[in-house]
This record gives C-alpha cells, sequence and structure tokens, in this order.
C-alpha cells in the first residue's frame, strides 16, 4: 500500500499514458496522443518557471517553435542528423530564454511579466515570418523527416508516439532531479518571498535566469519533436494562443508539480478531440472546464491526489465558500451584530 | 561601523531620500522613526540593496556597500529583516531558520544557532516542525528576527517589526530585541512608524521628514522634546 501511497502520481501518470498508447491503435488517437506527449514536454517547462519559481510565461509556444525552426534548418539545409540537432535546438532556444530573462528580471511578477513574455513570443512570429532567407517565411519549411536509429526507423505514427514517450519519460526524470536535487529550493524560495530569499543571501537574479534556460530548452525540445510529427512549420503554429493553452494545461493539471503538469497537457490535448461529437460546444465545454478547475482546484488536478473522499469534498467544499462571499457574508454578519449589541 | 554618507535615491524624477548622513557606532539600538512616506522604508531598501542610491554611499566596517546585490550584502554582515515579515510559508519553521543560515558552512555552528533563536523565543521552539504560514502574525515576525539571526550578523536592521501585530506582541518584539542586543551585543537599527516604542528602546534615534533628517538624538532626548512629542506621539 505505501508504494501506491508514495507513487501515487507516477502511477496516475502510467494510467493516463497507458490510457493513450492503448487508444493509440486508432491512428487518429495516436496523432492526439503524440500532440499530448509533446504539449506534456513543454508544459513542464512552464510548470519550473511559473510552478516553481512563479514567474508568469506566456511566450512558451514561441520557444517551441525557435526548437521547430533550430532543427528543421539544420536538418533540410545543413542537412544535419535529427539527433544532433536536439542539443542545437535546446541550446538556441535557451539562449533566447536567457535573453528573454533579462528584461524580466526586475519586474516582480504580475502583469508585466505576463506582457513581455507574451510580446516576447510575438516578436519570435515577427522574425520567423520576415527572415525569409532562413526560415522561408509564409512558406514555411517541408519535408521534415522523421528520425532513425540504425534499423530502428521512427517514421510513421506509432513508432514516433514511442520516440516521444521515451523523450518525455527522460525529461521528467531530469527535470525532477533538477528540481529536487538542485535548483527547486531556490525557485521555491522566489515563489514563497523573493525579498527574503535576497535578505538570506540567494542570487534570485540567477536563480530566476536558469528558471527560464531551463524552461525554455526544454520548450526547445519539444519543438524538435514537434517538426517531424507535422512535417511541415510555419510561423503562424507558435503564436500566442498556443502559448495561452500551455498554461492553461498547467493550471488545470497543477502549476507546481511536474506531473500535475503532464496530467494537464494529457487531459486538455484529449478533451477537445472527445468532445468533438459536441461540434460547436467544444470549445466552450474546454472553456468551462478551465474555469471550473481555477475556481475549484486552484492547485490542479493532482492536489486531489491521495485525499480521501470527505476530505476531498471538504476543500471543494471550502473553495465554493470563498467563491460565494460566504465566509465574508458570515464576518460581515459578526460584525453587524456586534454593532447591535452595543 | 556603519557610515552613511549623503546619501540620496530616487523613484524616477521623485527624490525619497534627500543627502542622509548616519553613523552608528559598534554598540547601541538605533530607532529611526517617520510618517509615511517619510523616507524610512527607502533608506532600509538602499541599506539592503533593493534600491540603488543615486549619490552618496554606504560604508560598513570599512567596505563600501552602496552598489553591492541584495544577496552580496549579508555577506558582509549586514542582516535584514524585511517589512511584512516575508516568511517562507509553505516549509516549517525549522526550514526557515535554516534557510537563513544559507551562507554559512559550519552544521554544528547552524545547529547551535537554531538553538539560540529557540531561546529567544520558546514560541518557535514549541512549534518548531509547524509549516509557517499557520503561525500567527506575532510568531512570524519572532520567526523572520530569529531567520535574520541564524547568519552570525554584525548588525541587524528591522524594517517594522511592529507591524500589524497586537499591542502585547509588539511589547514582546521590542523585549527581545533589548535582550538580542544586550546578550549577544548585537548592534540594530529599527526602523518604526511605531514612534513611542522604538525611542524608548532606542540608544539613540533619528527622524526623517519627506527624505530629510531633521531631528537627532538619545531615545529618551527625543521623546522628551517638544517637537516629536507634537508631530509624532500625539501629545
Amino acid at each position: 500500500m505505501n508504494v501506491i501511497k508514495t507513487y501515487r502520481k507516477q502511477i496516475a501518470m502510467a494510467a493516463l499514458l497507458a490510457l493513450m498508447v492503448y487508444l493509440s491503435f486508432n491512428s487518429y488517437f495516436v496523432f492526439v496522443g503524440i500532440n499530448a506527449l509533446i504539449n506534456a514536454i513543454a508544459v513542464m517547462g512552464i510548470v519550473i518557471i511559473s510552478g516553481y519559481a512563479k514567474q508568469l510565461h506566456l511566450g512558451q509556444s514561441a520557444f517551441l517553435g525557435i526548437g521547430a525552426y533550430t532543427s528543421a534548418i539544420l536538418m533540410t539545409k545543413a542537412g544535419l542528423n535529427f539527433w544532433l540537432t536536439i542539443p542545437v535546438a535546446m541550446v538556441i532556444a535557451g539562449v533566447f530564454g536567457w535573453m528573454l530573462s533579462i528584461p524580466t528580471l526586475k519586474l516582480k511578477g504580475g502583469s508585466y511579466l505576463a506582457l513581455v513574455t507574451q510580446t516576447f513570443g510575438e516578436i519570435i512570429y515577427v522574425l520567423l515570418l520576415n527572415l525569409e532567407w532562413l526560415t522561408n517565411g509564409p512558406f514555411g519549411i517541408s519535408g521534415i523527416k522523421a528520425p532513425a536509429i540504425g534499423p530502428l526507423d521512427f517514421t510513421g505514427l506509432q513508432p514516433y508516439f514511442f520516440l516521444c514517450l521515451v523523450i518525455l519519460a527522460l525529461v521528467y526524470f531530469a527535470l525532477r532531479r533538477i528540481v529536487r536535487v538542485k535548483f527547486g529550493r531556490f525557485f521555491i524560495s522566489i515563489r514563497e518571498s523573493e525579498e527574503a530569499a535576497q535578505s538570506i543571501g540567494i542570487n534570485t537574479r540567477k536563480y530566476k535566469m536558469i528558471a527560464f534556460v531551463i524552461a525554455t530548452s526544454v520548450a526547445g525540445l519539444a519543438g524538435v519533436l514537434y517538426g517531424p510529427f507535422i512535417g511541415y512549420l510555419s510561423p503562424e503554429q507558435f503564436r500566442w494562443q498556443p502559448s495561452l493553452i500551455l498554461v492553461s494545461m498547467a493550471i488545470v493539471g497543477g502549476l507546481s508539480s511536474l506531473e500535475g503538469g503532464i496530467i494537464g497537457a494529457v487531459i486538455l490535448t484529449f478533451l477537445p478531440e472527445l468532445l468533438r461529437s459536441t461540434d460547436q460546444l467544444r470549445m466552450i465545454l474546454y472553456g468551462v472546464i478551465v474555469i471550473l478547475t481555477l475556481a475549484f482546484l486552484p492547485d490542479g488536478i493532482v492536489s486531489l491526489f491521495g485525499k480521501k473522499p470527505a476530505e476531498m469534498k471538504k476543500m471543494l467544499v471550502s473553495q465554493w465558500d470563498m467563491l460565494s462571499d460566504k465566509t465574508l457574508r458570515k464576518k460581515r454578519k459578526k460584525v453587524k451584530m456586534a454593532g447591535k449589541a452595543k | 561601523m556603519l557610515r552613511i554618507e549623503n546619501l540620496s535615491c530616487h523613484y524616477g524624477v521623485i527624490q525619497a531620500l534627500h543627502e542622509v548622513s548616519i553613523h552608528i557606532e559598534k554598540k547601541g539600538i538605533y530607532a529611526i522613526i517617520g510618517a509615511n512616506g517619510a523616507g524610512k522604508s527607502s533608506l532600509i531598501n538602499v541599506l539592503s540593496g533593493l534600491v540603488p542610491a543615486s549619490s552618496g554611499r554606504v560604508m560598513f566596517e570599512g567596505v563600501e556597500t552602496t552598489d553591492l546585490e541584495p544577496h552580496e550584502i549579508i555577506k558582509t554582515g549586514i542582516s535584514v529583516c524585511p517589512e511584512g515579515r516575508k516568511i517562507f510559508k509553505s516549509v516549517s519553521v525549522y526550514e526557515n531558520l535554516l534557510a537563513g543560515a544559507y551562507i554559512m558552512k559550519d552544521k554544528a555552528e547552524i545547529q547551535k544557532n537554531v538553538e539560540m533563536v529557540y531561546e529567544f523565543f520558546p514560541r518557535l521552539s514549541e512549534r518548531r516542525k509547524q509549516l509557517a504560514g499557520t503561525l500567527s502574525g506575532g510568531e512570524q515576525q519572532m520567526l523572520a528576527i530569529g531567520r535574520a539571526l541564524m547568519s552570525n550578523p554584525k548588525l541587524l536592521l528591522l524594517d517594522e517589526p511592529s507591524m500589524g501585530l497586537a499591542p502585547n506582541l509588539i511589547d514582546f518584539v521590542f523585549d527581545t530585541v533589548v535582550k538580542i542586543y544586550e546578550e549577544k551585543k548585537l548592534p540594530s537599527i529599527i526602523v518604526e512608524q511605531n514612534s513611542e516604542m522604538a525611542l524608548s528602546i532606542a540608544d539613540y534615534a533619528y527622524v526623517l521628514e519627506v527624505g530629510h533628517l531633521t531631528m537627532e538624538g538619545t531615545g529618551k532626548e527625543l521623546l522628551a522634546s517638544d517637537e516629536v512629542q507634537k508631530k509624532y506621539l500625539g501629545a
């Protein structure tokens, strides 16, 4: 039982992924599944920067774009091997992430940071669109081939699905190690109170930069996987809308845990597809689900794990009280009564 | 020990400090009082490196700290207990204290300091395993002061330690500051709105008014002065 308790998040994730594998015998769901895995990698980056270090980052898909374009250009124009483009794309995305971190370091979170990161994403879009000699501009890059290792050919949806799954697992364990062993506590100290972290001698500027670089290079990796999957890249794929969707995935799953990021990405990638039968209603339902999780589970779906039904109910009820102003009304009532007593 | 020379600071075009000079000796409790917007917090922010000085300089034990980053200040021996407590809410009291010793290496000494903080604040000892976010306001303030003591500082800066506390807790916090000074010979600077309390324990005090240093003297002198009485003590 204990094993189940300690690893419940991983078990839930494995169950979700197993479901995806099962569904993946249907080629349409494999397609959606690969999408979910790529999103999950990028969302884990958001968990690092926005969940752990509390720096709202609304430009993540631009870094997917940087990774995807870097890899695609190197493969189609320079004839480089797919595997070699992975580290290059991650480094370049990380360098852009570092550049983004410089103007944002002085912004103490909040709406300014949201604006800067989102605008940065749009700048990348404009660059992708206008550097025609490099990116082909609005015509995009096509003919991106899937990789192979010796006899293992990853062309075709199913093999590619398993490739993405393996890479997702590698990224998950690497990031888990980073937050548990290396930087996690520094990131959390920034989240809890940047001023206090500085007052005890933590170089918050440095760790914010590190968080940005990790988050964006992970997005670069996700981007590399995106290229051969879709086979065609154009700048529109990396504008701000997908960034917002990535952030909502992190929020729905649980912003401050890597597992939450994966769960959110899988659920929110499959949801619109599963709701396809409802046609016009599906985006509305999607929005409603995001709003409901924000309202009732501010710490995401992972916050339900390991809780007894009674505890879950209590959590939801207290959240409802808060939302419906009940606590406030109770207080007002008390004040009124106290006034009358006088 | 700490020399603040002709220090000015600006927020954009607004000047928050006008050529402030303060001289702090190695012993004693110093108070800086003033009304809202007098520049008290600006002064602390410059001292702790959060806001850059536009002119003048700060010297601490012969080292210029004016342009140091906030995280480097503590290594010079100045420990800041920030305004509004700012503790790490999602970890335990004990872990908050350990975080305070981030720049220290010697484990035995860190444990010794933890015990020292528990002696000054027995309430923290009772709650050592409790999540810091669940402490009362007064206990959080104690924890913030305790955390600031963990790195063996040479000078303690306390920014509004009485903020939002019940009167009996304010007494306790100030009594403890005096006790810390008496037992550890650790000089401190208290920046306070609660002028009466701050002046009553201060050996020496300064009065800030819209960015200018207008008065100084021993705590008793200022408490007795007509002007301070009128402006800050509501007499």
